[in-house]
């Protein structure tokens, strides 16, 4: 019917750390080796919430308990411009259409201003195929914890 | 692990397209020359260590922290920061 958004497919999932989530799977992003320190960490959504924005939180589903902060870095990096190796856009099924996008985890400190998002080591997200990794950036502009704001 | 003693200025192939050549073996340090074709990612290994590192400490934020919303409003009043 027009008019009327069906969301039947959604789902709620029960956590300990964020409340009751709803689950668009078609949002999913699959991370299938994890991320470094965090292997078994292979599905994970992004939720908007206004109290952090313009941070976001990644959301790890198979295990809700881990969760990061992140960040476009475009916002605090204009420039930000990341060479992705092609054995790693492989890993993400990249195909010339696809549409990428890069996002960045954000270590907070214990003074909130002097907080770092890694650079380094930026997720590279297929939004396409809705496959994401964390890559190595070699490149000595950027660092694993490049602070956000200037001084 | 395959063990391989090699002089300065000898280098060894792993399948046809990497060349690992020494380059200069001065004390304690050795300097090593990668030829790798691009698509095949190359850095030291202490570099995924520290990612690693960062990821643990990154995951310890807790939702209700406060420390993030400041540090949110900062950002958007100064239409960010660098």
């Amino acid at each position: 019917m027009l008019g009327v958004k069906r969301k039947t497919n959604h789902y709620f999932l029960e956590t300990a750390r964020w409340g009751v989530l709803e689950i668009n799977p078609d949002e999913i992003i699959r991370f299938p080796r994890g991320i470094p320190g965090f292997e078994s960490c292979k599905q994970f959504a992004i939720f908007d919430m206004d109290d952090i924005k313009p941070f976001q939180w990644l959301i790890c589903l198979d295990n809700p308990d881990i969760g990061f902060v992140i960040i476009n870095p475009l916002l605090f990096c204009s420039d930000y411009n990341p060479r992705p190796y092609d054995s790693d856009l492989a890993d993400i099924a990249f195909s010339n259409s696809d549409q990428l996008v890069f996002y960045t985890i954000v270590t907070i400190e214990d003074d909130p201003k002097k907080s770092t998002a890694n650079l380094q080591g930026p997720l590279v997200v297929n939004l396409t195929k809705k496959i994401g990794k964390q890559i190595v950036v070699v490149d000595e502009r950027y660092s694993v914890k490049y602070r956000i704001l200037s001084d | 692990m395959l063990v391989l003693t090699r002089k300065s200025g000898e280098s060894l192939m792993i399948g046809e397209t990497i060349v690992i050549t020494v380059i200069e073996v001065r004390g304690r340090q050795v300097k090593i020359g990668v030829e790798a074709p691009r698509e095949i990612a190359v850095y030291r290994k202490e570099l995924l260590e520290k990612i690693r590192q960062e990821n643990v400490k990154a995951g310890k934020i807790q939702k209700k922290d406060k420390k993030i919303t400041s540090l949110a409003e900062i950002i958007l009043k100064n239409k960010i920061g660098k």
